[in-house]
């Protein structure tokens, strides 16, 4: 058998370098005696990310300003001594509501500019009222200037970035989406000067629903050619209408926008936008760089939605909830989120997006069946393997047993 | 308390032998860094998550340690092997260095390059080898403490070099400037510093990375902390989410238990800290209860790393983009100081980066038609203190740092990614901060100094149990951070856990 052959070494000759390790403790001892007992935990950083993500803020309403007959902007500026979060324009806060001791929470974008927070620690929030809609009435009836708003954020994905988005972008609304356009649009002129251009097609119902009419009006005029909005009517045209009418289609945008090839869509509606903008940017051979979809949040009506399993609507199922140790059953209804019958229940998780992309809720299906709204199903690859989903955008199919994490 | 793998790691071998075990993660989930997300249609992973010694016996390959650890407590990840150590550019060398896997490929790879150093390559592996049967040896051996002959008789050259750093060992080899620095590519998974890191350390990296290959888990990392959180669940372990601990609960000098943020108080025998002892020695302990000399040591030690990160979802293949290897080191300036220094300050001057595409390793991963890249930059965690923590200027200084990365390497690569990207995200020691909760938003715990590398570390271990009750895994553990040092301390520290279970029956 060939003898092993060893390594050559030596660094300072052979018994300077054994020497090294045998004093090697000695030296560690020496080295930690020479420290001070006073540790420094200053944190400059940790204070940055508290500022960015602050958790829960309490603020008060200050504003109430009719926007038309049926929207109304909020403006909250904090009374917990807390600055509002550098956020983007397009982002969006998680509003925090307890009504009749049951907790849920919404997700609304931000409609004022960065550059109002940082000036003025205020942001504001738009809300089109939904007649019978369990927290818009809540909201139609309670929030008055001075009232209490809980909130949590910024989150969401939807903002300008230089490195992926066009210079250019085309900003495509449907009714209370616009929001974060008078966000984007006020932040191009007084903020980070981003993007160089912006085209909003914004459709409405009837005129009498159009939302900052005049304040678009205003910062387009004031814009340099900047910022131009197109309206879109879909319902009753009056006599005197200038602008677009019908449905934003394939057509109209490649009318409207001569360098659609190249811009970047940002489209924030409700669902049924969504689905008709998407169909109209497939048309067009728009790359998916060049789309962003606001999150969906909570459905009004999931039976409208094409994919859910019209079959399994107008049931009751038992839903068992496993938090730690505790176990309890409750009622799940099946055109409802597991969301929406953990909160009935008063075991609401925490929720952000109501959409299924953010994760907050990230829970585990221990037995039973749900169906995943696929639209912005941000469910984790290996997740998906173990059960574990989210239930803001779930609903139930069969009896569930579900184990929750983090419990508001 | 901390369920990053180390917390996780420790609790499924405890629950394996029976212990009762609670896990609380301040979080909403488990897994700490070894964890992904998601924007639009791309899972990222959060970072660079390379495994040594999860060789999987076949084909002439070891079986490897960490792997082995797992299977034994039932866990069985979907580990895949990358297809080499690395690819390292130098700019200023002008050369395009790929390190292969297997020992003697290795070799010949350096000698093709600069053949003078072939015997030196091959002496300095064989030195490494050796550094790599000692550790079997000492880990073989009850407690890890071994019997002194047979390191004198056997082991000579671990003990010959344990005293020395990274730069030390290698001056003594003289190797050429290009082979020095080819060699001392991979040390950036591990230091700022390449020059005093430990050897030890390094060469063990090194060698074990080489030998056996890095293997990384099949959708992202996030699927080891599912894989060790169902295990820990199934062997009857307690985890909870959203738990902060406040408090330490003390009697006689010995922790007893936890507080958390709510006011619960949970006794326990022992408790796992996977967190850094400084926070648990100043935040949730009184100075009375601490003794000065575990002060002094987080007072001595060296900040590790923190992240620049950057996650690029791209809309085409990587082959439709021109990008071919799993992950390239570059670098921009061998001069081991003025990298070092670089560190030190916030988005100013760029010496290296790593960018890695998962999807080379895993084809499809990211989905079909598509790919991700991460880029990687080290920087020391005070860097952002001192300079970037300016709110105004930080969403631009995140856009502008990765433009930077993009720009060289699109020059470098000659790939071009620009116009494909869909979806892009930036994590900053900030970011890691708020997740983690970790001071200054450090990722690499510790600097692995030779005083404070593993060795003194494991050495010392009886003598720096500081407090009675209390431990620390994951990174700040005695076997340093790491991804598989992490578990390994996980499974090490359980070990001493149930030992002392025992004792104190």
């Amino acid at each position: 058998m060939a003898k092993t052959v060893k390594a050559k070494i030596s660094i300072n000759g052979y018994i300077k370098d054994l020497a090294s390790f045998f004093a090697l403790n000695g030296k560690r001892k020496k080295w930690i005696e020479s420290g001070s007992t006073n540790v420094d935990m200053s944190d400059p950083v940790a204070e940055l990310a508290k500022h960015l993500h602050p958790g829960l803020i309490t603020s008060k309403i200050v504003k109430v300003t009719d926007e038309t007959p049926s929207t109304k902007t909020f403006t909250l500026e904090p009374t917990d001594g807390k600055k509002l979060p550098l956020f983007y324009a397009g982002q969006y806060i998680s509003v925090k509501y307890s009504i009749d001791g049951r907790t849920t929470t919404r997700p609304f974008a931000i409609s004022s500019s960065p550059d109002l927070a940082v000036k003025k620690n205020q942001l504001e929030i738009t809300l089109k009222k939904n007649p019978g809609g369990y927290v818009s009435t809540f909201v139609w009836e309670n929030w008055v200037e001075g009232a209490t708003v809980l909130f949590d954020g910024p989150h969401g994905h939807i903002y300008y970035n230089g490195l992926r988005d066009s210079k250019h972008v085309v900003g495509i609304a449907g009714g209370s989406g616009v929001t974060i356009f008078r966000s984007i649009a006020n932040d191009m002129l007084n903020g980070s000067g981003r993007p160089e251009k912006m085209t909003l097609v914004y459709g409405s119902s009837n005129a009498s629903d159009i939302i900052y009419k005049d304040e678009f009006d205003a910062l387009a005029a004031k814009s340099n050619g900047r910022i131009s909005v197109i309206h879109v009517l879909s319902g009753d045209v009056p006599a005197d209408w200038s602008g677009e009418t019908g449905f934003i289609t394939a057509d109209l945008i490649a009318k409207l926008i001569p360098d659609y090839k190249t811009a970047s869509f940002y489209v924030s509606g409700p669902a049924a936008l969504y689905d008709a903008i998407e169909v109209a940017l497939d048309k067009l051979s728009i790359s998916h760089p060049n789309r962003r979809i606001e999150c969906y949040g909570e459905s009004a009506n999931i039976t409208r939605n094409k994919k859910y399993p019209q079959d399994n609507a107008g049931k009751t199922y038992t839903l068992t909830v496993l938090f730690g140790v505790d176990k309890k059953e409750i009622p799940a209804i099946s055109t409802e989120t597991v969301a929406v019958a953990l909160e009935r229940a008063g075991l609401a998780v925490d929720t952000q997006c109501r959409s299924g992309e953010c994760g907050w809720c990230r829970s585990k299906l221990e037995a039973g069946s749900v169906w995943q709204r696929p639209e912005s199903d941000g469910v984790r690859a290996r997740d998906k393997d173990s059960g574990y989903f989210h239930p803001c955008s779930a609903y139930p199919t069969s009896d569930i047993t579900v184990r929750v994490f983090t419990r508001i | 308390m901390g369920s990053g793998v180390g917390g996780l790691s420790a609790a499924v071998q405890l629950a394996l032998k029976g212990t009762k075990v609670l896990v609380l993660e301040q979080h909403n989930m488990t897994g700490g860094y070894s964890s992904s997300f998601i924007r639009g249609r791309y899972e990222f992973e959060v970072s660079l998550h390379e495994l040594c010694e999860c060789g999987d016996g076949k084909d002439g390959h070891t079986y490897g340690g960490v792997r082995k650890h797992l299977a034994n407590a039932g866990v069985y990840p979907d580990l895949v092997c990358v297809p080499e150590a690395y690819r390292v550019i130098f700019e200023n060398h002008n050369l395009d260095f790929t390190m292969p896997f297997g020992i003697e490929n290795a070799i010949k790879a350096v000698a093709k390059v600069v053949p003078q150093d072939e015997e030196k390559v091959r002496n300095y592996f064989k030195l490494c080898e050796e550094i790599s049967n000692a550790l079997v040896y000492i880990e073989g051996c009850p407690q890890m403490k071994p019997d002194p002959m047979v390191m004198m008789t056997k082991h000579s050259s671990f003990l010959r070099t344990a005293g020395y750093s990274l730069g030390e060992v290698h001056d003594s080899f003289g190797f050429t400037p290009l082979t020095e620095d080819i060699l001392s590519a991979y040390y950036g998974y591990i230091t700022r510093n390449r020059r005093d890191v430990s050897f030890t350390v390094y060469g063990l990296l090194m060698y074990l990375y080489v030998r056996d290959g890095a293997h990384i888990i099949n959708k992202t990392s996030h699927g080891l902390a599912v894989d060790l959180e169902e295990r820990c669940r199934v062997l009857g372990a307690q985890i909870e989410t959203g738990v902060y601990v406040a408090k330490m609960l003390v009697e006689n000098g010995a922790v007893v238990g936890v507080q958390t943020a709510d006011g619960s108080k949970i006794r326990a025998k022992r408790v796992l800290c996977n967190c850094q002892p400084d926070v648990v020695y100043t935040k949730m302990m009184d100075k009375k209860d601490v003794p000065d000399n575990a002060l002094k040591l987080c007072d001595k030690r060296v900040a590790g790393a923190s992240l620049f990160s950057a996650y690029v979802g791209l809309d085409a293949t990587p082959q439709e983009l021109g990008i071919d290897s799993y992950e390239i080191f570059f670098n921009f300036d061998q001069d081991a100081k003025r990298v070092y220094d670089a560190t030190k300050v916030w988005t100013k001057y760029i010496t290296n980066m790593s960018a890695t595409c998962i999807d080379i390793a895993i084809p499809g991963m990211t989905g079909e038609g598509r790919c991700q890249i991460g880029f990687t930059y080290l920087l020391d965690p005070d860097a952002m203190a001192k300079d970037g923590v300016d709110p105004s200027i930080y969403q631009k200084n995140k856009e502008e740092f990765l433009d930077h990365l993009i720009e060289m390497y699109e020059r470098l690569t000659g790939a071009r990614i620009r116009g494909h990207i869909e979806e892009v995200e930036v994590a900053t020691p900030a970011t890691y901060v708020r997740y983690t909760g970790v001071p200054k938003g450090n990722v690499y715990a510790y600097e692995m100094t030779v005083v404070d590398g593993i060795v003194p570390r494991v050495n010392n271990k009886d003598a720096e149990q500081y407090i009675k009750g209390l431990d620390f895994v994951g990174g700040f553990g005695r076997r340093a951070f790491g991804f598989c040092s992490s578990i390994t301390n996980g499974f090490d520290t359980a070990e001493d856990t149930l030992l002392k279970l025992k004792e104190a029956k």
